[in-house]
């Protein structure tokens, strides 16, 4: 399935950015595998206590934008499933997710800056979104 | 034939009868210069990996296909000239199109060849991306395994394809597999930073379900 057909819109989805800062999944995921590490990512999705196919759509998405790579750990096995063959797998940031989540926290970090200075009165859900306490 | 290192473009040669692909025109009028189209209907597998050699090609990533070198004797073994191939070529990596409606007795039988026989430099994980259409398999977050979808074509030699890792990139239609070789083509292995907690354990996030 499309990114576009995952979720019916057009423009915005094909953009990293803009869905990063619109996704909160997808952007605890990539904070959690900021350092580079390899992880299974079962590890990573009961860390961050997400449901299976919020983790799964969320990772999907990044590695459409090549933003995490799925990875199959030298070393390892496939085996034999009812199905076909099985392999198991790693999650971890490539160098474009490392510098895109910079650029993600910077912009969250601007605008808790900006809100604060200029005091502005935001929306309840744009205070909740952007503004945590 | 074009000079070392590249990125070699695997995958099947032929659709199974019957079977249409839907390309997009992109594909079937964008067949790079040096390649002669061998689909006749429409381009075979083989036609769209010369297409995604030129994709890497634009991004200057050098890269070929097995059919793209020569010459070679018509006496030849297929899998005696890939294995030459994999060895004189310092291999920059690989690149593995599996799409729906082709059988992948080929490249199952060429991952591990790659494996064993490409030792200079050495395959890695970081080196060889296997680009499966989207109904080929797909991974469970719960079990944490991708399973490929294909009993038929499953043998015990398949355990060995992956002993030296790789990477997986799934798509879904072909404007999504070139924008996904382009993205791949121009994405590096992360910069490996020290813990700031020095453990490795993932640190629950209140996340907005």
């Amino acid at each position: 399935m499309t990114i576009e057909a995952r979720n019916g819109t057009m423009e915005l989805e094909k953009e990293p950015l803009g869905y990063l800062l619109r996704s909160e999944p997808a952007l605890a995921i990539l904070e959690a595998i900021q350092d580079g590490r390899p992880r299974p990512p079962v590890e990573v999705r009961r860390g961050l206590d997400l449901h299976p196919q919020t983790f799964k759509e969320a990772v999907d998405h990044l590695n459409d934008f090549a933003l995490l790579s799925l990875m199959v750990p030298p070393g390892s096995r496939a085996r034999r499933t009812a199905r076909g063959i099985a392999v198991p797998l790693v999650i971890r940031i490539t160098a474009e997710g490392q510098e895109l989540l910079e650029l993600a926290e910077g912009v969250r970090k601007f605008i808790r800056e900006e809100a604060h200075r200029r005091e502005l009165h935001l929306p309840a859900a744009t205070i909740i979104r952007w503004l945590p306490a | 034939m074009i000079s070392p290192p590249v990125i070699l473009v695997i995958g099947p040669s032929w659709w199974a009868k019957g079977f249409d692909p839907h390309l997009p025109k992109e594909i079937d009028e964008g067949l790079p210069k040096w390649w002669t189209r061998r689909g006749k209907e429409f381009p075979a597998p083989v036609d769209v990996r010369a297409y995604l050699a030129d994709v890497l090609r634009q991004e200057h990533r050098p890269a070929t296909l097995m059919e793209a070198e020569g010459p070679r004797r018509t006496e030849e073994m297929e899998t005696k000239f890939f294995v030459e191939l994999i060895e004189k070529l310092p291999a920059a990596g690989f690149v593995a199109f599996w799409p729906k409606g082709a059988s992948p007795a080929g490249l199952l039988w060429e991952l591990p060849l790659i494996v064993e026989r490409a030792g200079k430099p050495p395959v890695s994980s970081e080196t060889v991306h296997l680009f499966p259409q989207e109904g080929v398999g797909n991974w469970n977050p719960d079990s944490g395994f991708f399973e490929f979808h294909d009993r038929a074509y499953r043998t015990t030699y398949h355990k060995d394809i992956t002993r030296a890792g790789f990477q997986i990139w799934k798509w879904s239609d072909y404007p999504g597999l070139i924008e996904k070789v382009r993205r791949v083509a121009r994405s590096h292995p992360p910069k490996v930073k020290s813990s700031k907690t020095g453990s490795s354990v993932v640190r629950p996030r209140q996340v907005e379900r």
